[in-house]
């Protein structure tokens, strides 16, 4: 299992939802962020890097998949929150060790689904 | 997944890899500071160019006729280090720059896409202005600029406008501009003198070589340094150490950045071995080669502060006005010195000449102190100018009159500041010139020796002003001359191989024979340097409400007057160690100690001074608290019999919750009480047993703390009436910042229960703190690690003390030790001072009684050195 976590422009969050219930995956955490990467929260910056960094409001969903589906995923996710403007946002992708549906405790794959 | 970088991207990338490569071969080979800007600039201007190309070729269709690309700031200068930003500026002549600006798009993403960090924004014209005069940033940021592209004529314009305007509010700029480098100067150390400094922010690096240029900029309308060399505010010998300044500064810079990979300016310690290695400064003549770095740093930035605090007096425009006022309204006040415009200035017949005793000097100084006025910069100028033909040694009679002047107050370490800065002081007294820039291989000091000594000198005269006992026992001191100059020769000792307080006797020593101070002024001067640790290790190390130890000291002191001194002398040497270091925990500890030892030797009875009356009102302040007025008498009747060392521990509000803690002990083995402390972010548990309850409590409780992923910062035990006893810990959570959730503290709460519970023999584990590899190549703390232990000083305990450099588990494993040696531990003083741990322990047998065994007491040191330096299995 692998867990795919993206964080998107928030005006890219129904594009990517979309595009992930397309390709069946049934479970999305959308979590609402702050935070900075190389942009430091400026489209237009004046010295302003050197003293300020901002915060921007982002949106960071997370999805677990079985292995088979990760690139599948992904490419999802990165073709429906692209812009070409720098701050498109990352995705990043780890395994995950173990997976349990509270109500019926099947475990990791029958989990997922 | 394929990646979709474009092949011009990828091609710049290969490009920009080659000029990093062959960037840091210059600097590995040592070029000149100033030759590698030159050539990253011209890298960076390669990259910029072929990219600016790309976008007018692919049809920025609506790019007006009018405009030009322009390098800003450190770009333009061609300063740039390896990581340093770009920062790039489009001027157009059109009045709306939105389309332009959106045209431009592709080129800001591919230089990000590159992998440079841009700085790009578009302008019209006539627009710039708006944000210079909101943004003083933004407009130092404009004196320089650099055509990369475009209508020269166009720039011309932009340039002449520019001019005008910088005309038109020179003033309000010189002004705001000093307003935010001062805010940036206190956020990075306010002092050249610092053992870890910024080479970009800190005093003295270059930015405030760029802040001299934005004056000269703001006055002269030119960013060069002749304005000021016409102008008589500066000469060519400073304007050449000027760029010799810059130009180390610069190779450091790049150097960091080369090391990193980033655009890190901080010189930390392990950078400065690094360098000093690879610049070749061997060691020798009693110094280390980084220390010889370091010194050649500190005399170069030095004179960048210097020079920079001139340039602003000059162009400082509230000056200006009091100058052509002060020139009609001044006043003679002595044979040299007359007052103009609330600064005390040179007479005109000694300005031109040249000085040849240090008469002139010295009554510059009396005339400051006694109109409480500033000395001119030019006059501090001048004096530089004239340094050499100063004889090298001051006469007899200046020497004490020198010596007389310490006695001031007020202004009296701006003064001495000044004679340092201009290597005077070190004439009257010598040792002050190996303390330079002396580097303090340790975690716990922030500033240099010289500075250490002046800054507590500068904590002492601000005293005057405090209301306080501090205040009023500095103000109480009769010879100031003798307090201050013990505050100047404290720690001059250091530096040497041999005990610093015992060098600085003997520096004291020679000090009294040169000023020819009287045999007790002389013996109060030696005494104070020798054993000016003596007050702050008896205060900080040991439970003072043992009478012994504090009666053996008044003995040892011996003079009320002598006692002031010292006290003062300890705090003020506290203050000026670092930020934070100067807290209220030392501040009442040492009241304390001072207070009782007075009581000893003061005859008079002074009330403002006396001991017990601190202690009384706490046993009041605690009975008066609605906790304790609740609680039946059994515990209220605790109050009066509870030993100074606790009481002065915690505030009365949480003497009073322990007590309602220890009434709620019942029968229970044992009562845990949590408080969160917003000031500081930690959180502080008290866990009240009884003795014998359980055994070992104490490093069980710090087993279980530190493997729940808490840091202890400090430690208390207190044993009190009644077989009562307390543990106290100050721990910050490195889970959770701000106030733990009620589950985090009931999950440590139940940590702390199974780890007390007699059955369970668990081990913690313990997560190492991650810290970067190479962090720490040297260890500089090595030396303090050590262990004492005294069976002297008390009769019914042995005192263990143990130094070492902090980690994870440490507290724990020092206990563990001390219980399996058959200790019982009665009471602790554990402290975290930066890295460094200090930890004291009251210890003795299972039985009660003071340890005796030597073969014992010798395995207990070498096992707690194992420990300490892990070697411990």
């Amino acid at each position: 299992m692998k867990k795919v976590e993206a964080v998107i422009r928030h005006f890219k969050l129904e594009d990517v939802k979309a595009a992930l219930t397309k390709r069946g995956v049934q479970g999305l955490t959308v979590v609402e962020v702050r935070g900075f990467g190389r942009q430091r929260g400026h489209t237009e910056v004046y010295r302003g890097t050197e003293y300020s960094v901002d915060l921007v409001p982002k949106i960071k969903i997370e999805v677990v998949v079985p292995d088979e589906d990760v690139n599948e995923v992904v490419e999802a996710v990165v073709e429906a929150a692209y812009t070409g403007q720098v701050g498109d946002g990352k995705v990043f992708i780890s395994d995950i060790t173990g997976a349990v549906r509270i109500r019926t405790r099947e475990t990791d794959d029958q989990a997922l689904k | 997944m394929i990646t979709r970088i474009a092949s011009h991207i990828e091609a710049l990338r290969q490009r920009s890899a080659a000029h990093s490569a062959e960037i840091a071969r210059m600097i590995r080979d040592g070029r000149p500071g100033l030759e590698v800007a030159e050539a990253a600039t011209a890298m960076r201007d390669e990259l910029v160019l072929a990219l600016w190309d790309r976008c007018l070729v692919g049809g920025v269709g609506s790019l007006p006729m009018r405009a030009c690309l322009l390098a800003v700031g450190g770009y333009a200068k061609r300063r740039l280090c390896p990581c340093s930003d770009v920062d790039l500026l489009l001027i157009v002549a059109e009045r709306d720059p939105t389309p332009v600006a959106k045209s431009c798009e592709p080129f800001f993403r591919d230089l990000y896409d590159v992998g440079l960090d841009v700085g790009f924004s578009v302008r019209e014209i006539d627009r710039t202005w708006e944000t210079a005069v909101q943004d003083p940033r933004f407009c130092t940021s404009l004196l320089h600029v650099r055509l990369l592209w475009g209508d020269e004529d166009l720039l011309q314009d932009w340039r002449a406008r520019f001019g005008r305007f910088l005309r038109r509010n020179a003033s309000r700029l010189i002004l705001a501009a000093e307003a935010e480098r001062s805010r940036e100067r206190a956020e990075y150390g306010d002092t050249v003198y610092l053992l870890q400094p910024n080479v970009k922010r800190s005093p003295g690096t270059l930015r405030d070589i760029q802040f001299i240029e934005w004056m000269a900029a703001f006055r002269f309308q030119d960013t060069g340094l002749e304005g000021f060399i016409r102008s008589d505010a500066m000469t060519e010998e400073e304007a050449a150490a000027i760029r010799e300044a810059e130009d180390f500064l610069l190779r450091v810079r790049q150097s960091l950045h080369c090391a990193a990979g980033k655009a890190d300016d901080t010189l930390s310690r392990a950078a400065q071995w690094s360098l000093a290695e690879a610049w070749g400064f061997s060691s020798g003549g009693g110094l280390l080669g980084v220390e010889k770095f370091m010194q050649e740093y500190f005399r170069l930035t030095e004179q960048v502060d210097a020079i920079r605090t001139r340039v602003f007096a000059h162009v400082d425009p509230r000056r200006r006005l009091r100058r052509t006022w002060g020139k009609i309204l001044a006043k003679r006040v002595g044979p040299f010195v007359r007052v103009a415009g609330g600064e005390i200035v040179l007479s005109q017949e000694v300005k031109t000449g040249t000085p040849r005793d240090y008469l002139p000097l010295l009554s510059l100084m009396e005339s400051a102190l006694q109109y409480d006025a500033e000395i001119s910069p030019n006059v501090w100028h001048w004096l530089a100018l004239h340094r050499e033909a100063l004889p090298a040694e001051p006469s007899q009679s200046e020497r004490e009159r020198f010596f007389g002047l310490l006695g001031s107050t007020a202004r009296l370490p701006e003064l001495l500041r000044h004679l340092h800065a201009l290597r005077l002081l070190e004439r009257f007294i010598p040792a002050f010139g190996p303390a330079r820039g002396l580097l303090q291989f340790n975690q716990y000091h922030k500033f240099t020796v010289d500075q250490h000594s002046l800054i507590a000198l500068e904590r002492a005269v601000e005293l005057s002003r405090d209301q306080g006992l501090l205040g009023r026992t500095y103000s109480a001191v009769r010879d100031k001359a003798i307090l201050h100059a013990a505050i100047l020769l404290h720690d001059l000792g250091k530096g040497r191989d041999e005990d610093h307080c015992t060098v600085g006797a003997r520096i004291a020593e020679e000090i009294s024979q040169r000023f020819r101070l009287s045999e007790d002024r002389a013996e109060h001067l030696i005494y104070l340097v020798q054993n000016h640790l003596r007050m702050n290790h008896l205060a900080l190390r040991r439970d003072l409400s043992e009478e012994k130890p504090v009666v053996d000291f008044a003995v040892e002191v011996g003079s009320p007057e002598r006692l002031r001194m010292l006290y003062v002398l300890t705090a003020v040497d506290l203050m000026a160690v670092g930020p934070g270091n100067w807290t209220g925990w030392k501040a009442d500890l040492l009241a304390e100690l001072y207070q009782r030892a007075m009581r000893c030797i003061s005859d008079s009875g002074d009330i403002l001074l006396a001991g017990d009356q601190i202690l009384e009102e706490r046993r009041e302040e605690i009975l008066a608290q609605p906790a304790v007025r609740e609680l039946d008498s059994e515990f209220r009747g605790l109050v009066p019999t509870l030993p100074a060392g606790y009481l002065l521990s915690a505030d009365p509000r949480r003497i009073a919750e322990d007590l309602k803690l220890l009434a709620g002990l019942g029968d229970q083995p044992v009562a845990i009480a949590v408080e969160f402390v917003p000031a500081t972010e930690s959180v502080v548990w008290t866990v009240a047993t009884r003795e014998k309850a359980a055994e070992g409590v104490f490093h069980r409780l710090a087993g279980a703390l530190t493997s729940s992923g808490l840091s202890i910062l400090s430690a208390q035990i207190h044993t009190l009436p009644g077989g009562l006893i307390l543990d106290r810990f100050w721990v910050r959570d490195a889970y959770y910042g701000g106030e733990p959730p009620p589950e985090r503290l009931q999950e440590i709460r139940e940590e702390l229960l199974r780890a007390l519970s007699s059955s369970s023999r668990f081990e913690p584990v313990f997560r190492e703190r991650w810290a970067p590899p190479g962090a720490r190549p040297h260890d500089f703390t090595q030396a303090a690690v050590r262990v004492e232990i005294d069976n002297t000083s008390l009769p019914d305990f042995t005192i263990v003390e143990v130094f070492a450099n902090d980690r994870a588990g440490l507290l724990y494993r020092i206990a563990k030790t001390l219980f399996e040696e058959g200790c019982s531990v009665w009471r602790a003083k554990v402290g975290t001072y930066l890295d460094q741990a200090v930890d004291v322990f009251y210890v003795t047998d299972r039985s009660g009684a003071r340890l005796s065994d030597a073969t014992l007491l010798a395995r207990i040191k070498s096992r707690l050195l194992d420990v300490i330096q892990r070697k411990e299995a």
